[in-house]
């Protein structure tokens, strides 16, 4: 009986020995010259994706044009990305999925569903993908993302000509320190505002607003490589030229380049830019 | 001097533990076979592989994924080894995992090492152990560590135990570590532990208690943690919560057992907890944030059994915000500590076992009745009844499923049944479902929104030519306008005992009859076949099988996440081997 008593005893302090904690301090986040780039994996069939823009949008009222969010709808999680048919009661007007999102999904990695997205790819330990697919997850990594000084500067200028429709595109590189290894550089072109039909909850609905749209990526999806070395106070320059096609309303497409790691399974974003089409 | 061991062991870097280990393991095994004669030594182990070839068939969706498009062949296997010799048991395990989809299936996943490595001493009253250790305390409402190689679960603990038998009725247990996570483990630390005993008045009564106390308490680590701070800094005030790094959780249970009737409780306890919440609105409107909130559960069985051949079970749970993981941000299958116990019955056919119901950890209310009763040597009926609701009374899950034996000689049995089925498509599947005036089984209640209705007859027939050969034959109908519409499945299988078993089955979509009154993603299987067949060799302890398979595709929703299960086709080799 002694002996359990004292196995009682023991559990209870086992259980309550250290109940009392210090609390938790909640800090205010510091916004310096990091941009963050969130790449969200998105379907027009799929019920939850609304949650997760609406939590995006709801961020980037908060931090500006510290948060770029590009939304892409990679032909990879069957119906969920489906447009809808004519045979369906509101079919869809525009597919937005693109061979390029595919690919870039397929270099990032594949997460188990969505809506999924990667905050600056960074890679959480031990996770498989740098797409993380729990929603109440993405404002944490993206908040510990903005407080991260940038190793480099990235800058878009851009001329575009409303008649011809050319888009021409130049990005300056400008690191802050040395930087070693096998960078690359991504520019996307995205569209925001697209009214056309997704499922949203139960609901379809007809006349959705569709933000952020990936419609293409000018350079190669998984990135053109960085030839020149990254050297501190360098200065690289790379320029690109396209024609964005008619169905693509200018006054609402967006350019975002950025500079990425090309390792294995480190392909994190050093730093983000964003300029209107136009601007 | 094994405790200390294992303790230093837990501060060395993984792979240096696992070179150490494969080194001592293997030089043990070594003399042990030397020795095997003259001690009581005993080595034991288990070899189960899968090989799965990928034919990409764009038509049925099986394209898309690294496997169908250019790796063309997955395969997992594990392979056991257990060594028992001077009050010693240990263990190692090899896991391999080549181009493999059981992880994600829209994903290739390659890995290789020692999965699993354990060592255990009894010493008089005190048992010990270290290494990845399976156990649970009571049903697994708080702790639970387990393995289900098919759904990818490993969540063994990482660390040590040490239980002490105060006498032959009572004994408590201690443990602490991190819980696996493939070949490494998450931050979180676990501790905890219980007491359990068995009471018997005398060895005449027929009246016995097994009661017992647990507790669990989980610290997070710093990255969790500093993840959980960072959101919530971001949150609006209206959503703001606080955090903490330790949860507790406690646990008191009991069997009483009186003549037939064996009756469980257990109700569980957790303090404040940070969780994910995909359904809890946001200030913003959206769904899904992080949540700090305590939680219960209460679960319950009855059980009467008698001679006559009477079975009656009957089982009650409530569960308030009982998800309790490793990390709040891990979801579905991953880093669960603990098991909520299922209440629907787990269906084995093909087409009853369309639409299963997913535990709802935030909440959820349901009762189960199973009821078998044996009229005769010839015949015996039974009858399944489960109901899954919401706590704000929300339906979530109905089925009943009479079902009867008929054994008409030695040579034949039919076994014949009902499924009647109401399922709640948006919160198991993520998908809506819209309303259906023209439902076949309305006359059930059937074609309301939001909701799957299905009745599924189904029988199996076995008969045995004689004693070695035998046929079994299976099928069922799926008759429902909901989701895709209405399928029906059949399987033939022809056993030549003790070696070979044979089977084709075929799971075929009937057509809409008006498929142009439908959406495409309706009539998008309408007339697929969906055929496999395949071979069964079973030598002593050995299995081997080789089939071809195709398979329809789903969608399965977790915690407000989906995960596209896509189309299976290809061949599939097993082997199972057991020394």
């Amino acid at each position: 009986m002694n002996l359990r008593t004292a196995a009682l005893l023991f559990l209870s302090f086992l259980s309550l020995s250290s109940c009392k904690e210090d609390p938790i301090l909640i800090p205010e986040l510091n916004v310096g010259t990091r941009k963050v780039l969130v790449e969200e994996l998105s379907g027009v069939r799929c019920q939850n994706c609304p949650d997760g823009a609406r939590l995006l949008a709801s961020l980037q009222e908060q931090y500006k044009d510290n948060l770029i969010v590009v939304t892409m709808h990679a032909d990879l999680f069957g119906t969920l990305v489906k447009p809808y048919s004519q045979n369906d009661p509101k079919p869809t007007k525009d597919d937005f999925r693109t061979q390029d999102a595919i690919d870039l999904t397929n270099f990032v990695g594949v997460p188990l569903g969505i809506p999924a997205a990667a905050v600056n790819r960074r890679q959480i330990p031990n996770e498989e993908s740098p797409f993380v697919i729990a929603i109440s997850q993405w404002s944490g990594l993206i908040g510990q993302q903005l407080q991260i000084q940038p190793p480099v500067g990235v800058f878009i200028s851009q001329d575009y000509d409303e008649q011809s429709r050319q888009l021409d595109i130049e990005v300056n590189i400008t690191p802050d320190v040395d930087l070693a290894g096998e960078h690359r550089l991504s520019v996307m072109i995205t569209q925001d505002s697209i009214i056309d039909v997704q499922k949203d909850g139960l609901v379809t609905v007809e006349k959705y607003v569709h933000r952020h749209v990936l419609r293409d990526i000018v350079t190669r999806p998984d990135g053109d490589p960085i030839t020149e070395p990254l050297t501190a106070r360098a200065l690289i320059t790379k320029k690109f030229s396209l024609n964005l096609p008619e169905k693509w309303d200018a006054k609402h497409c967006s350019i975002v380049a950025f500079v990425h790691r090309n390792g294995t399974p480190d392909k994190e974003v050093l730093q983000a830019a964003e300029k209107h089409v136009g601007e | 001097m094994t405790v200390p061991i294992i303790l230093y062991f837990s501060t060395m870097p993984s792979f240096l533990i696992q070179r150490i280990l494969l080194a001592a393991y293997f030089f043990a095994l070594y003399g042990a076979l030397g020795l095997i004669a003259q001690n009581q030594s005993r080595v034991t182990g288990n070899l189960q592989s899968n090989g799965n070839f990928f034919i990409k068939d764009e038509k049925i969706g099986a394209a898309n994924t690294p496997q169908y498009d250019y790796q063309k062949f997955g395969a997992e296997s594990w392979l056991n080894l257990n060594y028992s010799n001077w009050g010693f048991d240990m263990g190692l395990r090899f896991d391999l995992f080549n181009n493999s989809n059981l992880l994600n299936p829209l994903e290739s996943y390659t890995g290789q090492g020692i999965g699993r490595w354990y060592v255990r001493k009894t010493i008089d009253k005190f048992d010990l152990s270290g290494g990845y250790l399976y156990d649970q305390i009571g049903s697994g409402i708080i702790f639970r560590a387990y393995e289900e190689r098919a759904l990818m679960i490993d969540n063994a603990l990482y660390g040590v135990k040490a239980g002490y038998n105060i006498n032959e009725n009572w004994r408590v247990k201690a443990f602490t570590g991190r819980i696996k996570q493939q070949f490494d483990a998450y931050g979180a630390v676990v501790r905890g532990g219980a007491l359990e005993g068995f009471i018997k008045q005398d060895s005449a009564s027929r009246l016995t208690f097994a009661p017992g106390i647990g507790v669990v308490a989980r610290t997070s680590d710093d990255e969790t943690v500093s993840q959980i701070v960072n959101a919530i800094a971001t949150f609006a005030p209206a959503d703001s919560i606080g955090a903490q790094y330790n949860t507790y959780a406690a646990t008191i249970y009991n069997t009483m057992t009186a003549g037939n009737f064996t009756w469980f409780v257990e109700g569980a306890y957790k303090t404040k907890d940070v969780m994910n919440d995909p359904f809890q609105r946001r200030a913003d409107g959206g769904r899904g944030i992080l949540v700090n909130r305590p939680g219960y559960t209460v679960y319950t069985s009855l059980a009467y059994a008698n001679e006559k051949g009477l079975g009656i079970t009957v089982e009650y749970k409530r569960t308030k915000d009982f998800s309790f993981r490793a990390t709040p941000f891990r979801i579905g299958i991953q880093g669960p500590l603990n098991f909520l116990p299922p209440m629907a019955r787990q269906n084995t056919y093909r087409l009853t076992a369309r639409f299963a119901p997913a535990t709802q950890e935030l909440g959820e209310q349901a009762i189960q009745l199973d009821l078998r009763y044996r009229l005769n040597k010839k015949f015996s009926l039974g009858l399944n009844f489960s109901d899954i609701q919401l706590l704000d009374g929300t339906e979530l899950y109905r089925e009943i499923a009479p079902e009867f034996t008929w054994k008409g000689s030695r040579k034949w049995q039919l076994l014949g049944g009902v499924q009647l089925l109401h399922y709640n498509m948006p919160v198991y599947q993520g998908k809506d479902e819209p309303a259906d005036a023209d439902d076949p089984i309305q006359f059930l209640g059937g074609g309301k929104e939001n909701y799957v209705d299905a009745l599924t007859p189904y029988a199996e027939f076995l008969y045995k030519f004689t004693p070695k050969r035998s046929l079994r034959l299976e099928a069922q109908y799926l008759l429902t306008d909901d989701e895709f519409g209405s399928w029906i499945n059949a399987v033939a299988e022809i056993g030549i005992a003790p070696h070979w078993l044979f089977y084709v089955s075929d799971m075929y979509k009937i057509p809409h009859s008006n498929p142009e009154n439908f959406p495409s993603d309706k009539t998008k299987f309408d007339g697929l076949h969906y055929p496999s067949v395949g071979a069964v060799y079973t030598y002593k302890a050995h299995r081997f099988s080789l089939a071809y398979v195709k398979q329809v595709e789903g969608i399965n929703c977790a915690g407000g996440i989906c995960r596209f299960e896509p189309t299976f086709h290809g061949v599939q080799l097993r082997l199972n081997s057991a020394f």
